[in-house]
């Protein structure tokens, strides 16, 4: 019987705690996951913004890979009110970091030419 | 019936601390990977919040280059309309029809040479570019409305001159997820100024980095 009782109880605690250990482990894996991101979107962020060319990328607002990396998608957008005699002075950037199909960043940032 | 016999017990004791020290180590765990997600997500959103605060110093730099080109544009159209004026006084004064007194435009005229008195045009080509840009940008970062994010506000904190040109201190916010970004840029305005040819045809003269700013910000570097 005291048997019984002690499984009973550790089944009832350790259960639970395993519970507790997987979430800690994929709720850590998953911040890493985004602070890795962040990474990734602000070095891509900072080439597009000091570059005078747009890196040669489109500025049409559709969204599309990133040449070099497949885990990144953009989007170039003119900031129309902007517009000085058909030239745009400020575009509207949108970086996605996609992770499994599924977008597990998004930042938003500007980029003026002159 | 008793389920616990006298002098028994004794594992349980042992699985009572077993008990405890695996509640202490998940609770321990589970604290740890709660104040380190939320860090990590701070952070996303600091940087993220960064970009937006920044965005708004970009737009108000594009209002500055655009206040810029409407100055300019309407300057020219001001100081070449005293330039033909002056001219067409002149020979009106030369042939008697107009007396110097009652020109509208002597202060432009030398009394003696009746000449175009080119210093006093480049002053008033100045004088009208500094108060029109003024008037004109500080109005429409007053009036700042974001293309990109209502939340952002931008704001002049101050301004300076110096000789030929203007610095405006822009400052920029962006609050989101309870983070407040702030980002701050100084825009210098070189005025630009007129050069003449002879007395008929002037000249704008623009500098190469008319609108510029001041900092370079470089938020990650690897």
């Amino acid at each position: 019987m005291e048997l019984i009782i002690t499984i009973a109880i550790l089944l009832i605690i350790i259960v639970p705690a395993l519970n507790m250990i997987y979430f800690s482990a994929t709720t850590n894996l998953a911040a890493q996951a985004a602070l890795d991101a962040s990474i990734d979107l602000q070095r891509v962020m900072e080439g597009i913004k000091g570059c005078d060319d747009l890196l040669g990328l489109h500025k049409d607002g559709n969204e599309r890979f990133l040449p070099t990396d497949n885990s990144i998608r953009y989007a170039i957008e003119p900031v129309s009110f902007y517009d000085m005699d058909h030239v745009t002075l400020l575009y509207q950037i949108q970086l996605f970091k996609i992770m499994d199909d599924e977008i597990i960043l998004n930042m938003t940032g500007t980029t003026i030419t002159e | 019936m008793r389920v616990i016999k006298k002098n028994d017990g004794g594992i349980l004791i042992l699985l009572v601390y077993v008990i405890v020290i695996v509640l202490l180590l998940s609770v321990t765990v589970m604290a740890n990977t709660v104040m380190s997600y939320k860090m990590r997500l701070s952070n996303c959103t600091y940087m993220s919040n960064a970009y937006m605060s920044d965005g708004g110093l970009d737009e108000a730099n594009a209002l500055a280059i655009l206040s810029y080109e409407e100055t300019s544009s309407d300057t020219v159209d001001y100081i070449t309309e005293i330039v033909e004026g002056s001219i067409l006084s002149i020979e009106r004064i030369k042939t008697g029809e107009q007396s110097y007194i009652l020109s509208p435009y002597r202060q432009y005229i030398h009394p003696l040479h009746l000449t175009l008195k080119r210093n006093e045009v480049k002053n008033e080509f100045e004088r009208h570019f500094i108060q029109l840009f003024r008037n004109g940008f500080t109005g429409s970062i007053h009036d700042f409305e974001s293309r990109i994010d209502g939340s952002i506000n931008v704001a002049i904190s101050g301004t300076s001159s110096a000789s030929g040109k203007c610095v405006y201190h822009i400052e920029s916010t962006y609050s989101e997820k309870g983070i407040t970004r702030k980002n701050g840029v100084n825009l210098i305005i070189t005025y630009p100024h007129v050069s003449f040819q002879d007395d008929n045809n002037i000249e704008i003269v623009h500098q190469d980095d008319s609108v510029s700013r001041n900092n370079w910000r470089v938020i990650y570097a690897q």
